[in-house]
């Protein structure tokens, strides 16, 4: 079966502009061609000089994410016959800079996450590995939340980061949550650091983050769950009668 | 570079397909931001003609659907779960429709 592809061009060392090139690629009737076989065929048939990310093909690294039809996805774990009949659009993320065709900066990505600092410092050293039940309640309320693969996906659904490019985002603000929610992390002030506009009061619930994930993770689960902490720490902080308040 | 401009895209408003993937969370955001808008432009007009039977009706159409909204987002921001967000949608818009219809139909509202 032949597909039409419209694929996003830029090469910013020729192009003055983006443009769109079509392809028309034979997929054959093999159900499980995803859209990355089919950018391996047309790389490999029809353009070599088309520019994609991809690496593990398994839906584990996120690196070939990429705006499908419109919406956020992992190349390599679309289908092809499950999209919408008709040309199918493939562009590159939204709100990261663009490097070449459907390749982006993922600095822009890192250094967002490094606002946050976006690994964990223990409060205690330990040569012991970590004995966690997967029963107690902190990681029941982490939940699924650590498995983001850092695609990007997220970052580029979110309206959000159109309006305020220094908004962390929802990638971050998920690891900020992942991590301030564990006890074993040693720095406080992380919540201080993602209570601004720039960081959780930005989001405004759109969920597009949560609809595209393709872990099926939900920031924004974790981002209101930030936003509750901080709002029952400055209750407790009106409160004149509580113990320890510094007058 | 020919071209020394950092290119960046962005979601394109103007694209059908974007909008055709648009799913309820999104919607409750822009539905509840456009009757915040209409709501602000409805009670002024209501000032100046309080006794317009359609527009009445559209201010209360915008008011039952923003607060209902409202109400979604408290939940939520309260710790309803995020798995729940479409079915609150859905079930929101209803009771604003309901609330709207019975208000309309059986409260006294002076016309």
């Amino acid at each position: 079966m032949v597909y039409t592809f419209k694929i996003f061009r830029f090469d910013p060392k020729k192009d003055t502009r983006p443009y769109e090139q079509e392809f028309l690629v034979d997929l054959g009737d093999e159900e499980k061609i995803t859209v990355l076989d089919a950018l391996f065929k047309i790389h490999q048939s029809q353009d070599k000089t088309l520019s994609f990310r991809y690496c593990c093909r398994l839906a584990m690294c996120g690196s070939c994410a990429l705006v499908i039809n419109g919406r956020e996805g992992l190349a390599c774990k679309t289908l092809v016959k499950d999209l919408d009949s008709g040309p199918i659009s493939l562009k590159p993320l939204n709100h990261i800079p663009i490097i070449k065709d459907l390749t982006v900066d993922l600095k822009s990505l890192i250094n967002r996450l490094k606002k946050i600092e976006p690994y964990f410092i223990p409060r205690t050293p330990s040569v012991e590995p970590a004995k966690i039940k997967p029963t107690s309640k902190e990681r029941q309320t982490i939940g699924l939340n650590t498995e983001c693969i850092a695609c990007g996906s997220c970052v580029s659904a979110c309206t959000m980061m159109h309006w305020n490019p220094d908004y962390i985002g929802p990638m971050g603000l998920n690891r900020a949550f992942c991590l301030i929610v564990d006890s074993r992390d040693l720095t406080d002030k992380r919540l201080e650091r993602v209570a601004d506009e720039n960081g959780i009061y930005r989001c405004h619930m759109e969920f597009n983050c949560t609809d595209v994930c393709p872990k099926h993770l939900s920031p924004t689960r974790g981002i209101h769950y930030l936003k509750r902490q901080i709002f029952w720490q400055e209750m407790k902080n009106l409160n004149p009668f509580r113990r320890g308040r510094n007058r | 570079m020919v071209n020394e401009k950092e290119w960046t895209l962005k979601r394109d408003a103007g694209d059908a397909q974007i909008w055709r993937k648009t799913l309820p969370g999104m919607w409750a955001w822009l539905f509840q931001r456009v009757s915040a808008i209409l709501i602000l432009l409805f009670l002024t007009l209501h000032f100046f003609l309080p006794y317009r039977r359609p527009l009445q009706f559209l201010l209360l159409l915008v008011v039952a659907f923003h607060a209902a909204l409202g109400i979604r987002v408290f939940l939520i921001d309260l710790g309803a779960s995020v798995k729940s967000q479409k079915i609150l949608f859905i079930v929101f818009l209803l009771l604003a429709a309901f609330g709207l219809f019975f208000v309309w139909n059986y409260l006294p509202l002076g016309g």
